[in-house]
C-alpha cells in the first residue's frame, strides 16, 4: 500500500465501501479492484488488507463464507446488517474529511463544487 | 492457468515451512499466493520460490498479526461467555460443592480433593485441544490465545492448597475453586464452538 497515513487511515472505509458495491469479495479480488479504480497509484498489500478484514470480521462488521474455488478454500467477505451501518457512517465521516482538508490545503477553491 | 492441487499443496507446504501453522491463515494466504501466481507464466514453482522469497518477512508479518487478532477475538468470547446464565450455574454448582467438602471432610482434604477435580476436569476437557497441539492437525489462530489461560489459572490452584491454611474463611476457599472452575469449563465451552464453527466453515 503506497506508505502514507492517510490512505492507512481510510483503509478499512475503502474495504466497506467495495464489500457494500460488490456484495461479496476475497482478498486477493480487493488488491484488484482497488488497482483498477485508482489506475494502479494505490495498491495494497497482502500485509495491510488481511489484518484489516480480520479486524473487521473480529468487529462483526464482516461475515465470512469459504467455498472451494480452483483446488483450494476461498475466503469471502461480506457486511454484516450493522457493517452496512458503520459503512454509511464512515462514508459519511470520510466525505467531511476530505471536504474539510479540500478547505484548509485549497481554500479558494468552493468544496460543494469537487462532489 | 489455474492453480492444479499439486501446485496448492507446495504453497501450502511453502507456507508451513516460514512457520505458518494455523490452518485458517494458511489457507486464506494459500488462495492470495495462488491467485497471484495465476497471473504469471507456466514456472509455478519458479514464481512461488520468488514469491515467498520476496514476501517472507511481510507474510511472517501479517501471520503475527493474525494471532494476535485471533486473540483478542478469543479473548472477548470467552468474556462473553462468562456473562452467560449456565456459566453462574458452573459457577453456583461448583461454590456448593466446594462449601459442601470444606464442611463434610474438613478445609485441607476438601481442598486437595477439589484440586484434583480441577486437574481431571481440566485433563479430560483438553484432551481435544491437546491431541490438536500433538499431531498439528487443524490447528486454528484462535487455539494460540486459550494456551496461556490454563497456565495462568493453574498455578495459583497449585499455590492454594498451601495458602488455604493462611486464609480464616471457609468461603474464600470455596470461592476460589468456583471461580477456577467456572474460568476453565467457560474455556472449554468457548473452544468447543471456536472448533465447530470451523468445522462448519472449512469442512462444509
Amino acid at each position: 500500500m503506497k506508505n502514507s497515513q492517510l490512505y492507512k487511515g481510510s483503509l478499512n472505509t475503502i474495504i466497506m465501501k467495495l464489500l457494500e458495491e460488490n456484495g461479496r469479495m476475497y482478498g486477493y479480488e480487493i488488491t484488484q479492484k482497488v488497482k483498477l479504480i485508482t489506475k494502479g497509484e494505490l495498491n495494497i498489500t497482502e500485509g495491510a488488507l488481511y489484518p484489516a478484514l480480520h479486524k473487521l470480521e473480529a468487529d462483526g462488521l464482516l461475515d465470512v463464507e469459504v467455498e472451494k474455488v480452483d483446488n483450494r478454500l476461498r475466503k469471502y467477505y461480506k457486511l454484516t446488517e450493522s457493517g452496512e451501518k458503520e459503512t454509511v457512517n464512515r462514508l459519511a465521516e470520510l466525505e467531511e474529511f476530505i471536504k474539510n482538508m479540500q478547505s484548509l490545503v485549497t481554500p479558494n477553491v468552493k468544496p460543494d463544487l469537487q462532489f | 492457468m489455474k492453480a492444479t492441487a499439486e501446485q496448492i499443496q507446495l504453497i501450502d507446504k511453502a507456507l508451513i515451512k516460514i512457520g505458518i501453522n494455523y490452518a485458517d491463515i494458511r489457507c486464506e494466504m494459500t488462495d492470495h499466493i495462488a491467485a497471484e501466481l495465476e497471473q504469471k507464466d507456466e514456472r509455478f514453482e519458479h514464481h512461488l520460490k520468488g514469491y515467498i522469497l520476496q514476501n517472507k518477512s511481510e507474510l511472517k508479518r501479517t501471520n503475527r498479526r493474525f494471532i494476535f487478532i485471533a486473540m483478542g477475538r478469543a479473548y472477548k468470547k470467552l468474556l462473553v461467555n462468562m456473562l452467560k446464565p449456565w456459566s453462574f450455574l458452573v459457577f453456583a454448582l461448583m461454590f456448593a460443592l466446594g462449601m459442601y467438602l470444606i464442611q463434610s471432610i474438613g478445609r485441607e482434604d476438601a481442598v486437595i480433593a477439589l484440586f484434583y477435580f480441577f486437574i481431571a476436569i481440566s485433563c479430560i476437557l483438553s484432551i481435544p485441544v491437546t491431541y490438536k497441539a500433538l499431531t498439528k492437525k487443524n490447528q486454528h489462530s484462535l487455539d494460540f490465545g486459550f494456551s496461556f489461560i490454563n497456565i495462568i489459572v493453574l498455578y495459583p490452584t497449585i499455590y492454594m492448597v498451601d495458602y488455604q491454611t493462611a486464609i480464616d474463611n471457609n468461603m474464600m476457599v470455596a470461592l476460589y475453586y468456583a471461580v477456577v472452575m467456572m474460568i476453565s469449563i467457560t474455556m472449554y465451552v468457548t473452544i468447543w464452538q471456536f472448533n465447530k464453527q470451523f468445522k462448519l466453515r472449512y469442512n462444509g
